[in-house]
């Protein structure tokens, strides 16, 4: 691997991007003094850089801030699709890189699994789950990481596959390592560069994702305040009030920017370099 | 007589005195199940091979490509199974096939030395934890005593205990395979095989890890059985040579007088094929 | 300073075992000396190398890994653009400039005049078409002709690598082929227009002895039939001492020492020639030890003063290691760069 190079554009947009974000969550209720339940309905849809009455970007049509609504959506975005990245990749790094290095039989029947997850398509599955299981943040995390520890366990199996055949995975086993030991030791290790890239890509359909459950109203409770669900709020507002909708969706649009920049970024960094190898 | 005293494979197989490993009628096929429009496909990769491999002595064994030579270097050292025949070391069984009975890899006393020296090192690890992984495994050791055992072994294939703190990719392919000889020696194995150990190195350094072995051989007895496709490295390096066509031993005996008067017709070409100086 | 600097002694001037007065040699490289691109700075790989080829000669160039003879086949074949690797000095394809041509120029040349076979056939073998087709390809982009005149050629070709139903072969996928008969293939393929030279990078490095040696047999009789130039790249010093009329012998970069392969195996004259030929195995009497050469190949980037053996030498001197090393004249036709050759 070569030296990374932070000054790279796409990292350096990346950052400003998810920082602002990340900013946006830890650091949103000092910009504004409102909740983000606070109704009022007197100052309904008053439109942005209201400074006087504290609404930097305007109120809904109840008059809520948006700016603190904005706030809340940034955390449950962010840990929602923190969560869902989490949990699928440690699911998927495992089952992958276990069905990579075994391989034969067994390795068959887990990709048939899979091969069966993937079938469906990814919000139709999602949509049910929740529709089954009852709206909840932990539901929501279930339904989203139910499809999305796929491609972590196909880019598992596919390095584990090319690992296993390694001379020096043999000579562990002739040593005595077992398959737990081997995975920890050897497979594991290679697969997370991988790992991370797919992290930071499945991090941003999972925002995606979040985002149009809760624009469907299948999100978590409505109590809950949203971008997806203030998408579909402003919606009905959209000639009338542009605030409404805009500011939610850049928020979509940043975060998901970022991460792909910074994904992108990552790729570069960790794949080798088409460079010729001579000598 | 002892086993490998022998020079037709089709004689009587007994179990000789002298000999550590005996390998008796191994035999194994490949078998690939059909799929969905190709039908199934067998290969034969060994068919009732028997040798003996007396103490302290390297043996080597030549053939070409898919004559079978690595799978049964494979089932030796446990890698991979038989299908009929045994495998003996020291007088106990480490495979019986007609009494299914297979030792597990580590409790077999046998240790390999790869051929390619990039692929055989872990490149995300240090070479101490390399060549203590085996114990790390074993996990009979503190820490301190498997570092001691390390940096002993290092210096025995002439590195210096500083190099494992380093990376495999600071060496150059003959440290490389200095490394993956001491990951196996630290072991203390009782048999090592050799798979092309030295058939992916620079001639210069070649021999550089040929004189390894006999020092090896020298200094701690181990008995070695050598893979190899090179005639040259055969003469130089091994005791006795059995020579694998399709399978089968063709042909065996001591280096010097296969090597002079080749009697099977493959053994006959593969050392007329080699170019002399 | 480097060598290149230093005026060229009258002993420099390129040595051939085969070259006869007045004929123009199919290639001929002076003063060669080539870098390739390192991250942000240019390495030379291969420095001040110079020798030619003549019409049906085997030129082998012999070298470990790092020696640099892969860059300097693939130069001549002028596959890396200048940016990844610069050249300098001259290198000529008979009467064509192969440093200055252009890229057009050159397309002209590969699969035409001049043709490469490596190690691994199926680098040049394309899995997705018959032999037939890939070889009548290479026929229509160069020379043409109607399709009766292409298929006689192809299977003109097929029968020279000695395929015994050359019809047979041509409709088949290079995966229907053994490791050899792909060799060979790939062969047929790189004479398909009658090349004047034929680089062969380890064409059998990858191959079992005996059918290493079919290859070579081959490739020889070939270069009687086509008047072939080959420019041999192997590191196996057996092997070329049976096949090569001539060897330069590459190390770390620099050409040690070159002329007629049998004087050169027989008495070499530059330490390393010596050593590595002491390296290769062979049967000893008991307790007896051959001596390997202590130490690695010094790296490409690593370009210290002096000898580039000279770390590793058993007979190096004080000043082995103070000065470029000037090339020698060491017999009739041949020299090497060494300040005490032996």
């Amino acid at each position: 691997m070569q030296r990374m190079q932070w000054l790279d554009l796409k990292f350096i947009v990346g950052v400003l991007c998810l920082g602002s974000v990340v900013f946006l969550a830890a650091f949103g209720t000092i910009l504004s003094p409102h909740d983000a339940g606070e109704q009022n309905l007197l100052m309904a849809l008053e439109p942005p850089w209201n400074f006087a009455e504290g609404h930097v970007l305007g109120t809904d049509h109840l008059g809520r801030d948006i700016l603190a609504r904005m706030t809340s959506g940034a955390r449950v975005s962010l840990a929602i699709a923190g969560a869902v990245v989490v949990i699928s990749g440690v699911v998927g790094v495992l089952i992958g890189s276990l069905s990579g290095y075994l391989s034969g039989t067994r390795d068959m029947v887990i990709q048939k699994v899979v091969e069966t997850f993937w079938a469906f398509p990814p919000v139709l599955l999602a949509i049910a789950v929740l529709a089954f299981l009852g709206q909840s943040l932990g539901n929501v995390i279930f339904a989203l990481a139910l499809q999305r520890w796929i491609p972590y366990c196909r880019i598992a199996r596919a390095q584990a596959l090319t690992i296993r055949s390694k001379e020096y995975i043999a000579a562990s086993r002739i040593m005595g390592g077992g398959t737990v030991w081997v995975l920890r030791r050897h497979v594991l290790p290679n697969v997370m560069a991988s790992a991370i890239i797919v992290a930071t890509f499945t991090m941003a359909t999972a925002i995606l994702a979040e985002s149009s459950l809760s624009f469907l109203g299948l999100g978590v409770p409505p109590s809950v305040p949203t971008w997806g669900g203030m998408l579909a709020e402003g919606r009905s507002y959209i000639s009338r009030a542009w605030w409404l909708a805009v500011f939610p969706g850049l928020g979509i649009f940043v975060t998901v920017l970022g991460l792909n920049l910074l994904g992108d970024w990552a790729r570069d960094q960790f794949d080798p370099k088409p460079g010729i190898n001579l000598v | 007589m002892p086993l490998s005293a022998m020079t037709s494979a089709t004689e009587p197989t007994r179990l000789g005195e002298e000999d550590l490993l005996v390998v008796r009628g191994l035999h194994r096929t490949f078998a690939r199940p059909s799929g969905f429009l190709s039908p199934p496909l067998e290969t034969v990769a060994l068919k009732g091979v028997s040798f003996g491999l007396r103490r302290g002595e390297i043996l080597g064994v030549v053939g070409e490509s898919g004559c079978g030579k690595s799978t049964l270097a494979r089932i030796i050292v446990g890698l991979e199974t038989a299908d009929a025949g045994s495998v003996h070391l020291g007088g106990s069984a480490l495979i019986d096939v007609e009494k299914r009975q297979s030792v597990p890899a580590s409790r077999r006393g046998i240790q390999m030395v790869f051929q390619d020296p990039y692929a055989s090192l872990n490149p995300r690890m240090r070479v101490q934890d390399i060549v203590g992984e085996g114990l790390a495994i074993a996990g009979k050791l503190s820490k301190a005593e498997r570092q001691e055992r390390v940096s002993a072994m290092l210096a025995t294939v002439g590195l210096s205990p500083q190099d494992g703190e380093r990376y495999p990719h600071q060496f150059s392919g003959g440290q490389r395979q200095r490394i993956g000889i001491a990951r196996s020696l630290v072991m203390q194995p009782r048999l090592l095989v050799a798979d092309e150990a030295v058939s992916a190195l620079d001639v210069s350094v070649q021999m550089q890890v040929l004189n390894l072995m006999l020092d090896i051989r020298e200094r701690l007895g181990i008995s070695m059985m050598f893979i190899t496709h090179n005639i040259g490295v055969v003469e130089y390096l091994c005791d006795r040579v059995i020579v694998l066509s399709q399978g089968g031993i063709v042909e065996s005996g001591e280096t010097r007088s296969v090597i002079a008067d080749p009697q099977h017709p493959y053994t006959q070409r593969l050392i007329a094929a080699v170019p002399q100086l | 300073m480097t060598s290149r600097d230093a005026p060229m002694p009258a002993a420099a001037a390129p040595v051939s075992a085969t070259l006869t007065g007045g004929e123009r040699p199919t290639l001929e490289a002076r003063n060669l000396t080539l870098s390739i691109r390192l991250g942000q700075r240019m390495a030379v790989v291969v420095r001040d190398a110079s020798f030619t080829i003549a019409p049906g000669e085997v030129f082998a160039l012999v070298g470990e890994s790092g020696s640099g003879k892969s860059v300097m086949a693939r130069s001549i074949m002028r596959l890396m653009p200048p940016s990844v690797v610069q050249m300098e000095g001259e290198l000529r394809l008979g009467d064509v400039d192969l440093i200055g041509a252009d890229p057009r120029r050159l397309r002209g040349l590969r699969g035409n005049r001049m043709s490469m076979i490596f190690q691994e056939p199926m680098t040049s073998l394309n899995p997705l078409m018959t032999v037939e087709a890939q070889i009548d390809e290479i026929i229509k982009v160069h020379r043409g002709g109607s399709e009766q005149q292409r298929r006689e050629r192809i299977l003109g070709l097929l029968a020279d690598v000695q395929f015994a139903r050359p019809a047979q072969v041509a409709k088949m996928f290079p995966h229907e082929l053994s490791g050899g008969m792909r060799q060979r293939a790939m062969i047929a393929l790189a004479l398909a227009n009658d090349p004047a030279l034929l680089i062969a990078d380890e064409p059998t490095t990858a191959l079992d002895v005996t059918i290493q040696q079919e290859i070579m047999e081959i490739l020889m009789r070939l270069r009687q039939s086509y008047r072939l130039s080959v420019l041999f790249i192997s590191h196996d010093l057996s092997l070329v001492y049976r096949y090569a009329d001539s060897i330069g012998v590459l190390y770390g970069g620099v050409m040690v020492e070159q002329g007629a392969a049998r004087e050169i195996i027989r008495t070499p004259r530059h330490p390393y020639t010596k050593a590595l030929l002491d390296c290769i195995p062979r049967a000893r009497r008991p307790g007896e030890r051959q001596a390997g050469i202590e130490g690695s190949v010094p790296r490409i980037d690593d370009w210290f003063t002096g000898c580039r053996f000279a770390p590793r030498c058993a007979y190096r001197q004080a000043d082995c290691a103070e000065r470029e090393i000037p090339l020698q004249v060491t017999g009739e036709g041949r020299n090497a760069r060494c300040l005490y050759p032996l």
